[in-house]
């Protein structure tokens, strides 16, 4: 009974637990083979997830399990050893050779965690020493640049804002690329977009993303959709991004903390007017604190981390503070029994400006041309927009609030050797609340009510709770016979969404008061939405003399939101990996030097996306017109309504020369999204509102190409520059005879999905010039896409002694964007010169709708995001047992080849996590430039 | 200590399940949520379901009405887009096939009809509540669709999917749904405003005698008679707000459509500065009945009658009300403000052979403007007396009419506009031809270049309109696309 109580305080408190048993402690010291020390090398006694890392100077110590008999070493880029356990040895040198880490341990793709030399895909992996590097403030940005698979486009400068990621190109008509996001096991909210009912001050909305606590990030994991996410089952086509938080090693409390602070300026490069900057930029103070504890006893350990960050913004108005921290604990219960928990809770709190494409958007306004030629004006009008825009600034109060908690326990059981079950249990709770405050000062400030009105005060409230539930049971069974091994898998996951958003417009409100109590009239709007999936699985991966792997994988998803037609729907996979450089033959002589590592794989597997929960669902609208219940047709229903399946097949190799010193890898990708979902227009003579049906085709083909090189590799100086490009051609194969429908944009000029053509191309009249001089307008144009053609990361760290410097970058090509700014000026007739070919620039009759295709640009860009230098300082003789002193440079290098920015374009992103080609340039700030200082320090 | 793990095991997934299934409210809808929607089954048969689906059938008028007034008035000469982003293609003539509004009405029109034939076949039927006034509404709101159909298009489907049919037929149907709508109930609100409906189907038919026969009979039945579609201001769904209101005057900073001068005094017919209120849009006006009158006497060559007609038409709108609001904010316009005449010193010249007028434009900016919300015009009797032949009589009824009318989406039908079957329609339905997808424009307008271009000059305070298009109507009187019943 006492254990039971341990055990329960343990997982419902996340106390510390009891040590019940005697325990061995191992130590040793990690080096490469030139005898230098490896800091942050993993230990693990394999088969477990018991483990440590080794300290500054490559020394570990590490309490194992009575029945531990092999333990496994890892270091990124180096090749993983395994060294079993000597009855009565305690201590363990071990020298890694590096290559590419093949060995490593992985969790994505799989259930409990395999080599990710058995795996047949690629999956791509952030350590904690990556992370590290630089200061870390948001997922986002942490993933920018530094996962070489995914593109990572941020949407909007203003903090805590959307972003478009994407892997393999867009897969889906019916939503975001988004990853399906996973921490510790446990789902969590991924919606990287308004919400369906979210403030409509302007496309600038809170992204779920920005307020993932990223404290205590021991690794992050990513996987890109197609074949290897086949066993994550619903919603993992667009790849599954997998972050796991520290526990903690056993020993004293070893304190760690940091302070963070500089500045961040506004981003000059891609305004159409100096002077917008001059009228709006000014200098915020970026600011962050943070404090962690970890360690524990030989059967618990635990890791806490917490941070408060605080910015104040490039433009008067827009700052961002957040509080956040992670706790986790890890207790061995019994020799066969292993508990681990993380609890994490962050709050977050923005204030904005209104953005684009509102007319009371300060930066859109400027940029939008509404006064005319900025560049032209008198210093005094410029002073006295200034003037202006600073009191509307003071008056503007829109807020958006976010608290989150998530949490996952897990326990993990081997009850004998070989065999591991693991259930995870956890959910992820966030709820924000938006507002837009609008005074009558405001709106008089505005121009949009004359002096001395008194009752146009509005308050707009948007509120959005989602909880996610997560079960997950996963069994794994390691067995060898002879030549071969086998790892059987097997599993399921339960899962259940809820996303409830509420949306309060309340009118005349009176002066002094920020209460919806205090309005005269309100009107309120509900979003409900929610879903129960889940799924089986089991796979086998076959290995013949640790050269030759097989995989194979079966799926049985069920969700609510199939139509009652639909039942379990299956999903396979396969592949191979034949790794050439372990054949005897490779292994002899010079061939060896030369090449350390050869590997091909193939891959086939299928994916799922589902539609949208209630969309099989005939209903009717009862709607509220002038206070009584007006009835209208609803939804039509669709009792066939299924996923969508991408079905992916890619071939690939890794390779690594001269003893790892240049490597690579090459993926080719070909996936086809069959019954895809769309939504298009009923046959309008129905008068029926449009069905999401699966009708669609979509194709994605392209090739995934990494390498890395290390120029020099000595005892001091490490230099590593590692390049990636991903190429990607995406079509509409078939619409089912559906007409062609809008996901963006405007309808003059927007994103459209049409067969033949690329998802959400971009479509527009465009008015040209003839042979015989006269003036022709094709309709309804192809003007280009919003998807590159190709994009990649850049990225270095050059280590000299204790000395690090880095940086990292990643660009795009081949894709178009609209520059509705301009657009706008054109409104003012001040659209930018050379816009239009003389001829067509003197034709009298044209409208806009006709000159469409002129404002569509290539939207290619290449950025640096970071550069940075860290210094460890010599703490030997100290209390500290490290002090890192960094300096980090955010956005420093921006180029690209549009009007406006070209990344910046999140205005064509559709709400409720729907399509989000984004593409449209639209009176947004680029993100700002920073400049922080950074001391980190451990004790 | 194995068997031990193993119960600990045992209890502890059992408790983690149990977490699992009580964090949801009602675990009965954990694996299966409930669409908290409303269901087929709770409209059919369920109390009030014929009044809430009358409701709903009104308001799908509005919004078929907010798919053509806006729309109606950028083709015609009434309203110029300067820089909106209402449709800029209708602005030129240019209504093609692919245009989303063409789509969007004809999408619109049917779900009118099916909301009715819904409410005709089941909804009302299975009421036990259901009253002939209902039905009198849903008819009269069935053959609104039906005469929309056959007035803004050529040729149309007229069921889902079906062939598109000329605008006769649906015309045809509109009159039989108007009769119906007046035998259920034809002294009820939808009985009197069908005769209205009826009567414009039968002048778009060129059935003269049916069609003075029901003016006749409403002037005398209901001499102010007024049915308008009404918007709800509260709700923030912008398709439940007047979308003529919003691009005549809502747009705040943002520019809106700028009348032709000689309308500038009627405009913004939908104003006001109550954020919660959304003017009504006249549907059917007992003016039109005198319209008709006139216009049938003008075809017999009864000159005389038809200016004392004329007149009563004055009578009538000077007891439509009007209403003054705070113009200080819209502009003429905004981003070129004095570009359009924006003061009573400008005096405009309906055609470039037509004398300037004074008291057409208003003075913008105001903090008072004041303009008839229902009818207005700037006719006075000494114009009707000065009218001394047939042909200026047509010009000045048509340019009478296009006041009284506008911002309601009558001119683009009086012009002879039709719009083509849409390419959406084309794509899903295999019974439209490449010929239903022709818009109709008369050729007389296709030559007259840009109909609602301008020459103002601010300083001499003098406007003229370069295209005097009641002319054009009174001169191309015979041809099949206007005056029908010439």
């Amino acid at each position: 009974m006492k254990r039971v109580n341990s055990l329960f305080w343990v997982l419902l408190l996340s106390a510390f637990g009891m040590a019940l048993h005697a325990q061995t402690q191992v130590s040793g010291n990690v080096t490469d083979t030139d005898g230098e020390p490896l800091i942050g090398a993993s230990i693990l006694v394999e088969g477990t997830s018991t483990g440590t890392v080794t300290d500054l100077d490559g020394n570990y110590t590490l309490t194992i399990p009575a029945n531990a008999e092999t333990l496994l070493f890892t270091y990124t880029g180096f090749e993983a050893t395994t060294v079993a356990i000597v009855p009565g040895k305690t201590e363990y040198d071990v020298e890694l050779a590096q290559g590419l880490q093949l060995s490593e341990i992985v969790v994505s793709g799989q259930g409990v965690g395999i080599e990710r030399k058995r795996l047949t895909s690629t999956v791509d992996v952030i350590t904690s020493e990556q992370l590290e590097l630089a200061p870390v403030t948001q997922l986002d940005q942490i993933l920018q640049s530094r996962l070489p698979g995914a593109q990572i486009r941020q949407t909007s400068g203003q903090a805590g804002t959307a972003s478009i990621i994407r892997n393999r190109g867009p897969i889906t008509a019916n939503g975001s690329t988004t990853p399906v996001i996973i921490i510790d096991g446990v789902r969590v909210d991924n919606l990287n977009s308004n919400p369906s009912l979210g403030l409509a001050t302007g496309g600038a909305a809170s992204s779920s993303l920005a307020d993932i606590p990223v404290e205590a990030i021991e690794r992050v994991e990513f996987i890109r959709g197609g074949a290897a996410t086949t066993l994550y089952g619903a919603d993992a086509a667009n790849g599954v991004l997998q972050i796991f938080t520290k526990r903690g090693t056993a020993g004293q409390a070893r304190v760690s903390g940091g302070i963070m602070a500089g500045i961040m300026v506004g981003e000059t490069e891609f305004l159409r007017f100096q002077e917008t900057a001059d009228i709006l930029y000014e200098p915020g103070l970026v600011q962050q604190y943070r404090l962690g504890v970890d360690g524990g006893s030989e059967r618990v350990t635990y890791n806490f981390a917490g941070s408060f960050y605080n910015d104040d913004g490039f433009i008067d108005i827009q700052t961002q503070r957040r509080i956040s921290g992670r706790f986790g604990l890890k207790a061995i219960v019994s020799d066969d029994l292993t508990y681990s928990g993380s609890a994490a809770f962050t709050s977050n709190f923005f204030t904005r400006d209104y953005n684009a494409n509102t007319s009371f958007a300060r930066y859109g306004n400027l940029e939008g041309g509404d006064f005319g030629l900025l560049d032209e004006l008198p210093q005094s009008t410029i002073d006295s927009i200034r003037t202006n825009y600073a009191e509307q600034g003071s008056l503007t109060d829109i807020t958006d609030a976010v608290r989150r908690f998530q949490t996952s326990q897990q326990l993990t059981y081997t009850p004998f050797k070989g065999f591991t079950s693991r259930l995870i249990v956890g959910l992820d709770n966030r709820s924000n609340r938006a507002e837009d405050l609008q005074t009558n000062a405001l709106l008089i400030s505005k121009g949009a009510v004359g002096q001395g009105t008194a009752d146009q005060g509005a308050i707009t409230r948007s509120t959005r709770n989602f909880l996610t539930l997560t079960t997950d049971l996963a069994l794994s069974y390691e067995a060898e016979v002879g030549d071969f091994t086998f790892t059987t898998q097997a599993g399921g996951q339960l899962i259940r969404n809820q996303d409830e958003q509420l949306s309060i417009t309340a009118t005349n409100l009176v002066e002094g008061s920020i209460s919806l109590n205090n309005t005269a009239d309100r009107e309120v709007q509900e979003f409900f939405r929610a879903v129960a999936f889940g799924g089986f699985y089991v796979a086998e991966n076959i290995g013949f003399k640790n050269k030759l792997f097989i995989d194979l994988g079966l799926r049985w998803d069920f969700n609510s939101a199939f139509g009652e037609d639909i039942g379990l729907v299956n999903l396979k996979r396969a592949g191979i990996r034949y790794s050439l450089t372990d054949e005897p033959f490779m292994q002899q002589g010079s061939l060896s030097d030369i090449i350390t590592r050869l590997s091909f794989r193939a891959n086939y597997g299928e994916a799922s996306n589902f539609p949208t929960p209630f969309a099989r669902d005939q209903v009717f609208n009862s709607i509220a017109f002038n206070g009584s219940p007006a009835y209208t047709f609803g939804n039509p229903g669709n009792s066939e309504l299924g996923p969508e399946v991408v079905t992916t097949v890619e071939v690939g190799a890794d390779v690594s020369f001269i003893k790892g010193r240049v490597g690579g890898s090459i993926t080719y990708y070909e996936s086809v999204t069959e019954d895809a979902l769309f939504t298009p227009p009923s046959v309008p003579s129905s008068g029926q509102n449009a069905q999401q049906a699966n009708v669609g085709e979509i194709e994605n083909t392209g090739f995934e190409i990494e390498a890395f090189i290390k120029p020099i590799e000595t005892r001091d100086i490490d230099f590593v520059i590692n390049a990636s490009l991903i190429t990607n051609e995406n079509i509409v194969t078939s619409s089912g005879g559906a007409p062609e429908f809008n996901v963006g944009g405007f309808t003059f000029l927007g994103a459209f999905v049409k067969e033949g053509l690329p998802l959400g191309y971009l479509r527009g009249d465009i008015a040209t010039i003839n042979e015989n001089g006269e003036i022709e307008i094709e309709r309804l144009a192809n003007l280009g896409k919003t998807n590159p053609d190709g994009y990649g990361t850049l990225g270095f760290n050059f280590r000299w002694k204790r000395l690090n410097i880095f940086g990292s970058a990643d660009y795009q090509y081949g894709a178009q964007a609209v520059a509705v700014d301009d657009v706008l000026r054109f409104f003012g007739g001040v659209a930018d010169e050379d816009r239009f070919p003389e001829e067509i620039a003197n034709a009298s009759g044209l409208s806009f709708f006709d000159l469409a295709g002129y404002w569509v640009e290539d939207a290619n860009f290449f950025k640096v995001r970071n550069i940075g230098v860290s210094y460890n300082l010599d703490v030997s003789s100290s209390f500290f047992s490290y002090i890192k002193l960094g300096f980090n440079m955010r956005n420093p290098i921006v180029t690209g080849s549009a009007s406006f920015d070209p990344e910046v374009t999140g205005a064509g992103i559709q709400a409720q996590n729907g399509f989000s080609g984004g593409g449209f340039g639209f009176g947004t700030e680029s993100a700002p430039k920073q400049y922080l200082f950074s001391v980190d320090f451990g004790f | 200590m194995k068997n031990l793990s193993i119960n600990l095991m045992r209890f502890v997934v059992v408790l983690l399940l149990a977490i699992f299934l009580w964090t949801c409210e009602d675990s009965e809808e954990t694996f299966d949520p409930i669409n908290p929607n409303l269901s087929v089954d709770n409209v059919i048969g369920t109390i009030e379901s014929a009044s809430r689906t009358l409701l709903g059938a009104e308001r799908q008028l509005s919004l078929t009405l907010n798919e053509f007034v806006a729309v109606g008035a950028i083709a015609s000469d009434n309203y110029v887009n300067t820089r909106t982003f209402f449709n800029q293609n209708f602005d030129a003539l240019t209504i093609a096939t692919t245009d989303a509004d063409v789509n969007a009405l004809q999408f619109d029109i049917a779900r009118l009809r099916a909301l009715t034939t819904l409410a005709l076949d089941e909804v009302g039927p299975a009421d036990p509540d259901y009253t002939s006034e209902q039905e009198s509404g849903y008819f009269f709101l069935r053959g609104m669709a039906y005469l929309y159909g056959g007035s803004y298009f050529a040729v149309l489907p007229a069921e889902a999917g079906g062939n598109a049919v000329p605008a006769a037929d649906h015309l045809a149907n509109a009159v039989a749904d108007f009769t119906s709508a007046i035998q259920a109930d034809g002294t009820g609100t939808y009985g009197l405003a069908a005769h209205i409906g009826r009567l414009r189907a039968n002048y778009l038919l060129g059935n003269k005698t049916e069609a003075v026969s029901d003016a006749n009979a409403i002037i005398s039945a209901a001499p102010d008679f007024l049915y308008s579609a009404n918007f709800d201001g509260i709700n923030t769904s912008a398709a439940d707000n007047n979308t003529m209101q919003d691009a005549l005057f809502d747009r705040g900073s943002f520019d809106d459509l700028q009348p032709l001068p000689t309308l500038d005094f009627l405009d913004p017919k939908y104003n006001g500065s109550d954020p919660n209120f959304d003017f009504p849009t006249p549907v059917v006006k007992v003016e039109e009945a005198h319209f008709i009158l006139a216009e049938a006497a003008l075809s017999e060559g009864r000159l005389e009658d038809a200016k004392d007609i004329m007149r009563d038409i004055i009578g009538l709108v000077a007891t439509r009300p009007t209403a003054t609001f705070d113009d200080r904010v819209e502009g003429r316009t905004h981003l070129a403000p004095g570009s359009r005449p924006d003061t009573s010193f400008v005096m405009v010249a309906p055609g470039p052979d037509r004398p300037l007028e004074s008291g057409l434009v208003l003075d913008r900016g105001a903090e008072e403007v004041t303009v008839p919300t229902v009818s207005g015009t700037s006719y006075d009797n000494a114009d009707i007396d000065a009218i001394g032949d047939i042909d200026f009589a047509y010009e000045s009824l048509y340019r009478m009419r296009q006041e009284v009318f506008i911002a309601e989406g009558m001119r683009f039908i009086d012009l002879g506009l039709r719009m083509p079957v849409s390419q959406n329609e084309a794509d899903a339905n295999p019974n439209i031809r490449d010929t239903d997808q022709q818009a109709v424009i008369p050729p007389f307008l296709a030559s007259a270049g840009d109909i609602d271009a301008i020459d103002y000059d601010a300083a001499a305070g003098t406007a003229t309109v370069l295209v005097n298009v009641n002319r054009l109507i009174s001169e191309n009187r015979t041809s099949a696309f206007v005056a029908p019943f010439e």
